[in-house]
């Protein structure tokens, strides 16, 4: 159930929400109010300045109706003239100050942002770099590696060949050298096959025979 | 003590109001302030005018200086900044809420240094006594963070809604709603004007009470002057004691134009922000 009180606002009666008034309403019932209020004051004062008449001078805390109506017009005056000239200024100022403190903190915070991209993508190049580079070296010494293994391979295929080939030498050498061996063998076997038919031999003319054979054999 | 050199109600015009400045004898001039349209000028009110053109003086510049929005060049600029910003960003806002608090921070500010400034001024030897040792200033200056609070809270939350808003919100039945919630009205609107009261109570007998003892430590210097041992010894101590007193006087009037404001803020943003 709502109500509208003194069309100012309406008023839920069971939960007491209210809703504010238009800007008009509320101007003139504030004018309204202050009005009120004034001729209030007005009443309030009079009797307050027969009082103070009577405790002037007696009471150090006495109420001073002329000092409240001085201190209330001062009072007005300077707030609107500090509001026009001076605080509502430094209010709008100390806001713009800090829409471009937090501009120029957007803009530095985005600059580090960037920065520190750039630094990682630096880093991050970097890395790459030493990573090509160790890449070269290894393939560098893989193919040096390579290279030697090849070169020693064939060092030692040669080296083979070679040692082959000297082998096969001291054989044919050997091998002529033995033939020969038999063949100067059997000749003089021949020939002292041809010694011992002609004279008779006893053990001693038979084991000289043999050394003088050998003798022989060794100075051929 | 003799009370035939000095007594209470002498003292007390050195620190409450009157219609003319105590200059030094010496000097051979009693200033008495004039009459204009029927209306006595009185010292609190010569202090006040002046305060309010101090603060014009000091803050308009000041907003000059800062409009372009760059930073301010000058210790004593930045000096004021540093207060400014202070307030704004430690008390008034914390209290008030980002959204609404740059609208009252004109009305704090003005309040805090209008207090600071009339506390200082009782101070300055023969300026006058401070003018926030009076209730009818600290009554009006309490009276206008009311009217701020009043009506920002009924342009915010529209005139039945602010004064409705007073009662804390309780899931209660109806018929113990329409018995309870007129009760807790009476006492919320009792409490929102108690509080303001004591705004206005708490810096006046601050303020006051502060000048009285001064004025009371210098005055046992005038009431021993007829025994010349005891005076010098008196007299030294008096001073000491003054000086010392002085130094918290200081400490005081910032802190209870600090209070003032700080108070003033949250109440602002209680009316901003209901049950």
């Amino acid at each position: 159930m709502t109500l509208n009180v003194w069309g100012i606002s309406s008023m839920n009666l069971k939960t007491f929400e209210t809703k504010p008034c238009s800007r008009k309403t509320f101007v003139g019932t504030i004018a309204l109010a202050v009005s009120t209020f004034a001729y209030w004051a007005s009443s309030v004062s009079v009797f307050a300045a027969e009082v103070e008449e009577k405790e002037k001078g007696l009471e150090p805390l006495a109420w001073q109706t002329d000092l409240a109506i001085w201190t209330a017009v001062v009072f007005v005056i300077l707030l609107v003239i500090l509001w026009l000239f001076a605080f509502g200024p430094i209010v709008k100022a100390l806001d713009l100050r800090e829409r471009n403190e937090l501009a120029r903190l957007a803009a530095t915070e985005k600059s580090a942002a960037d920065a520190k991209d750039l630094l990682r993508q630096y880093q991050q190049k970097l890395e790459d770099s030493e990573e090509e580079v160790r890449k070269i070296l290894n393939d560098a010494k893989t193919d040096a590696q390579k290279q030697a293994d090849a070169v020693v391979a064939e060092a030692r295929l040669l080296a083979a060949e070679e040692r082959e080939r000297a082998l096969r030498d001291i054989q044919n050498a050997s091998d002529v050298a033995l033939q020969e061996i038999a063949e100067k063998s059997a000749s003089l076997a021949t020939l002292l096959a041809g010694k011992i038919i002609k004279e008779e031999l006893d053990p001693a003319k038979h084991a000289r025979l043999v050394e003088n054979a050998i003798a022989d054999v060794a100075k051929q | 003590m003799s009370g035939e050199l000095v007594n209470m109600g002498e003292l007390a015009q050195h620190v409450s109001d009157g219609s003319a400045y105590h200059l030094p004898e010496f000097l051979g001039v009693h200033l008495e302030l004039p009459t204009i349209c029927g209306l006595q000028l009185t010292r609190f009110m010569v202090v006040e005018v002046a305060v309010a053109a101090l603060m014009i003086l000091l803050f308009v510049p000041l907003a000059a200086k800062m409009k372009s929005g760059k930073p301010l060049r000058g210790r004593f600029w930045n000096l004021l900044e540093v207060f400014l910003l202070y307030l704004r960003n430690e008390v008034i806002v914390p209290s008030i809420g980002k959204k609404d608090a740059d609208r009252f921070t004109p009305f704090l500010w003005t309040v805090f240094f209008f207090v600071l400034f009339c506390n200082l001024a009782g101070l300055v030897p023969w300026f006058g006594a401070s003018p926030t040792g009076a209730l009818a200033t600290t009554s009006v200056l309490a009276l206008s963070t009311f009217v701020i609070l009043i009506c920002s809270g009924m342009k915010k939350f529209g005139i039945v809604g602010f004064w409705v808003g007073q009662v804390p919100h309780m899931e209660l039945p109806l018929a113990l709603s329409i018995f309870l919630k007129p009760m807790l009205f009476v006492i919320e609107v009792l409490g929102l004007l108690i509080k303001h009261v004591v705004l206005a109570v708490r810096l006046l007998a601050n303020m006051f009470a502060g000048h009285l003892v001064l004025a009371v430590m210098l005055g046992f210097i005038a009431a021993t002057a007829d025994k010349f041992a005891l005076w010098i010894g008196v007299t030294c101590a008096s001073v000491f004691m003054s000086v010392c007193l002085n130094m918290l006087e200081l400490f005081v009037a910032f802190l209870q134009a600090y209070i003032f404001m700080f108070l003033s803020s949250i109440f602002i943003g209680m009316a901003q922000h209901q049950h």
